[in-house]
């Protein structure tokens, strides 16, 4: 298809041949999500909020793929959602060709629709099931008048299916008659019917078997090169992401903490969240398994995340405060202890209960004895002179019951930059973004290359 | 000692269309503490050669096999009551979707101890009425079965056990569901667990500690495992030894050293090919050309062969039987590789 199919319905803000500038810009981007349930729930204090996104920047150049990589509910779906306008933005902008498009109205979005589209991870469910194949490919071009006439069209949605490797013939089959690879070529050509030239691609192989997996990474591939078509690609499968993405785009808690080039970020990853996730994934072979660094903790609600860096709370390399006089393995063991309690991960009832089934009685010394002994990873006997009696005076503080003055203890005897300041993006290298204090020459503390030290 | 020996065993679907022929004459072994792996993609009959050996099978499924002996004891022999007394008690299994297999009603904590109560003989009620009653006012803290379900949860590093024991499933993490789950099928203290899938659906690093877990239970409790996957990867690190499964059929098992440095039939070396690597950035993938052939509808002969880069005409018309192709127990059902000690085994 040639350029003058693409122009037909142009929009003129969006100068397709323009190539300056990235093509998709978000600038501090947020979604946040109210949970609050009615009016009871908004006159009763302020509203609780899911911070989905949370200030995310990104650009999508031309021809790019740009993956975006985290566990579940680190909020990369929504981050491609709200970039389609899917999401009315909370704040920030999102800009087409330079075209602001963040809040648009449905109408209004229109015609820029027809220049980014998404495929999603189940095929099947976003295929309606009572339209046969035909229709379903037909339906965009209809929505924008591309083709001339029915006939026209029906043509197009032919050849459409012969270059995502389709016969044409199943033009008057429904989805469910395909296996799972095949709805996703659907899915794909209904995708390119408008020849958008930004697909955002939301787990489009997880669900499929390796075999068919390669053929529709491959077929992406073919579709980059022949439309000049920007990808982004939202995925927990760093594998995939390693053999498709330019680009890639760690995310935590709905923010981006580091930002490189595939092959840079694979091979000297240096936020400790990136670094933990590459030593997770299983390999094939021996040789190359590196030591895991295994992430403690579970994910900390987006509706709170942790202040300063959002990883604080599970990062195996926190930085000890300034004057810190003990090791930092010993820092790191206390700020542990000091997140659980906390977190009110200390569950004080049961040690009690525990310790009357043993011994009989509770005293409040056996019980904070307890709360050390079953939660303090490693023993406070390695701690400077001071610090040790934070420790037992906060579990004493827990165990009569004083929540407050025990958070206040380990606030106060273990703090860290981590947990004082936001991170500031630092650059690595050119294009190498990261967010961790560790590499922020100007951060207080004891910053230091990550790898190179005695972690 | 071997804990699991199948040989030759096939379960057949019998459906209007015709029959369909889930696991095609299939061997496989287990021995005492082994960690075995069975790969394969959708459709290559995994999942059914698993049910097949719980005996699980839904109507209309036949099951025929020359041997199926689990601890030298034929499976096929036992009356549905005996089989009922095996699952649970010495054959467990984990599936990919926990939250599918726990009772969104139920504590966690009682589900565990209900388990303890049906298959360990510990000496408390398990009559309709006091089961009822457990269910509705909440289960005893101070019982000798709240009291295992407790130190399941401790033993799969559910932190907290205690008062994680009192949540329900839909307060749990995936990843905790899953340890969950470990718990409940490792409560009967089973000789051999059947993990079918048990990572699929969690996030890499959860995935990691749930295979440690794997590789724990194999010290802690001395069982065997099962491990059922797609994912090659989760196999190199997993397993001792591999069987790869295609429509139906073995089609390769070593080692599993052996089989990722050496790998043979055509079908692995194609699916290895097709398998993004995060250590390697490659310029191309190798998908498999055409799909895995319709149940109904498998080939004659080879069933790999369709889509066989290496494929001849003798490919269509042989059925390939198993030949030793490497080191120690490396073999490989296919005609286009030289036995290397010349013979062919028999039995397929």
């Amino acid at each position: 298809m040639s350029e003058t199919d693409m122009t037909d319905v142009g929009v003129e803000d969006t100068d397709r041949n323009s190539s300056e500038g990235p093509l998709l810009q978000a600038d501090g981007l947020k979604k946040y999500f109210d949970q609050s349930d009615g009016m009871l729930d908004r006159l009763l204090g302020p509203a609780s909020k899911v911070k989905a996104v949370d200030g995310v920047d990104f650009e999508l150049g031309r021809q790019e793929t740009v993956a975006v990589v985290g566990e579940s509910g680190c909020g990369k779906s929504t981050l491609g959602k709200t970039l389609l306008n899917l999401h009315d933005p909370t704040g920030g902008e999102v800009r087409l060709g330079g075209t602001e498009i963040g809040g648009l109205s449905d109408k209004e979005m229109l015609p820029y629709r027809k220049e980014i589209q998404m495929i999603f991870q189940d095929p099947l469910a976003s295929l309606n099931p009572r339209q046969t194949v035909g229709d379903i490919i037909k339906a965009p071009l209809e929505v924008h008048g591309i083709g001339e006439d029915d006939a026209d069209r029906t043509e197009r949605v032919r050849s459409l299916l012969d270059r995502v490797g389709l016969s044409p013939d199943y033009l008057e089959r429904y989805p469910h008659q395909f296996s799972g690879g095949q709805q996703q070529r659907i899915g794909i050509a209904r995708a390119l019917a408008l020849e958008p030239r930004v697909l955002i691609a939301d787990e489009p192989v997880s669900a499929l078997d390796v075999s068919v997996q390669a053929q529709i990474l491959n077929l992406l591939s073919t579709f980059q090169e022949e439309f000049g078509l920007s990808i982004l690609f939202i995925t927990h499968d760093l594998s995939v992401v390693r053999y498709i993405a330019d680009r890639v785009l760690v995310m935590y808690l709905g923010e981006i903490v580091e930002s490189a080039p595939v092959d840079e970020l694979f091979e000297s990853p240096q936020h400790p969240y990136t670094q933990s996730l590459l030593s997770s994934v299983p390999r094939i072979d021996p040789e190359e398994r590196s030591d895991r660094i295994t992430l403690r903790g579970v994910v900390p609600s987006p509706m709170d995340p942790p202040s300063g860096c959002r990883f604080h709370t599970r990062c195996p390399v926190v930085i000890p405060p300034e004057g810190w006089s003990g090791t930092k393995e010993a820092f790191r063991s206390a700020f542990r202890f000091r997140n659980q309690l906390l977190s009110e991960d200390i569950d004080i009832e049961n040690i009690e209960t525990h310790l009357e089934a043993r011994s009989g009685r509770a005293t409040t010394e056996a019980v904070a004895e307890e709360v050390i002994a079953d939660t303090y990873p490693g023993s406070p006997e390695d701690l400077p002179g001071g610090k040790r009696e934070a420790i037992e005076s906060a579990a004493t503080a827990l165990a009569k019951g004083d929540d407050e003055e025990a958070a206040s203890i380990v606030s106060e005897a273990f703090p860290s930059p981590c947990e004082r300041r936001t991170p500031t993006e630092h650059r690595h290298a050119s294009d190498h973004a990261v967010r961790c204090h560790r590499l922020d020459p100007s951060a207080p503390g004891q910053p230091r290359r990550i790898g190179a030290d005695d972690d | 000692m071997t804990m699991l020996q199948i040989e030759n065993l096939r379960t057949e679907f019998e459906t209007p269309r015709g029959t369909v022929t889930a696991v095609n004459g299939v061997d496989l072994h287990i021995d005492n503490g082994e960690i075995v792996g069975l790969v394969g993609e959708s459709g290559s009959g995994k999942s059914v050669l698993a049910q097949s050996v719980m005996r699980l099978v839904e109507d209309p499924g036949e099951i025929t096999a020359d041997e199926l002996l689990f601890k030298g004891e034929p499976l096929l022999e036992k009356s549905e009551a005996e089989m009922t007394t095996i699952r649970g008690n010495e054959i467990s299994m984990v599936f990919q979707d926990p939250m599918n297999s726990l009772n969104p009603t139920i504590t966690v904590g009682e589900q565990i101890a209900e388990t303890v109560r049906l298959h360990q003989d510990i000496g408390e009620s398990i009559s309709l009425p006091a089961e009822m009653k457990r269910k509705i006012i909440g289960a005893s803290k101070a019982s000798e079965s709240w009291r295992r379900a407790i130190e399941m949860l401790e033993s799969v590093q559910i932190p907290h056990p205690e008062s994680r024991a009192t949540d329900y499933p839909h307060e749990f993490s995936g990843g905790m569901r899953q340890r969950a789950m470990i718990a409940i099928a490792l409560s009967c203290e089973p000789d051999l667990l059947i993990a079918d899938e048990p990572t699929t659906a969690l996030d890499v690093t959860i995935q990691a500690q749930i295979l440690e877990e794997l590789h724990s239970i194999l010290e802690v409790f001395d069982t065997s495992i099962l491990l059922i996957t797609h994912d090659l990867a989760v196999v190199a690190e997993t397993c001792d030894r591999v069987n790869v499964m295609y429509a139906g059929e073995m089609v390769e098992r070593a080692t599993t050293r052996e089989l990722f440095s050496n790998p043979q039939h055509p079908y692995t070396q194609a699916l290895l090919a097709s398998t993004p690597q995060v250590e390697t950035a490659v310029e191309e993938l190798e998908p498999i050309p055409g799909t895995v052939p319709e149940p109904i509808d498998i080939p004659y002969a080879c069933h790999f062969a369709p889509r066989c880069p290496e494929a001849k005409e003798e490919c269509f018309e042989v059925d390939p039987a198993f030949r030793r192709v490497g080191s120690e127990d490396h073999e490989a059902a296919c005609i286009r590789r030289e036995p290397v000690d010349g013979e062919v085994i028999e039995n397929e």
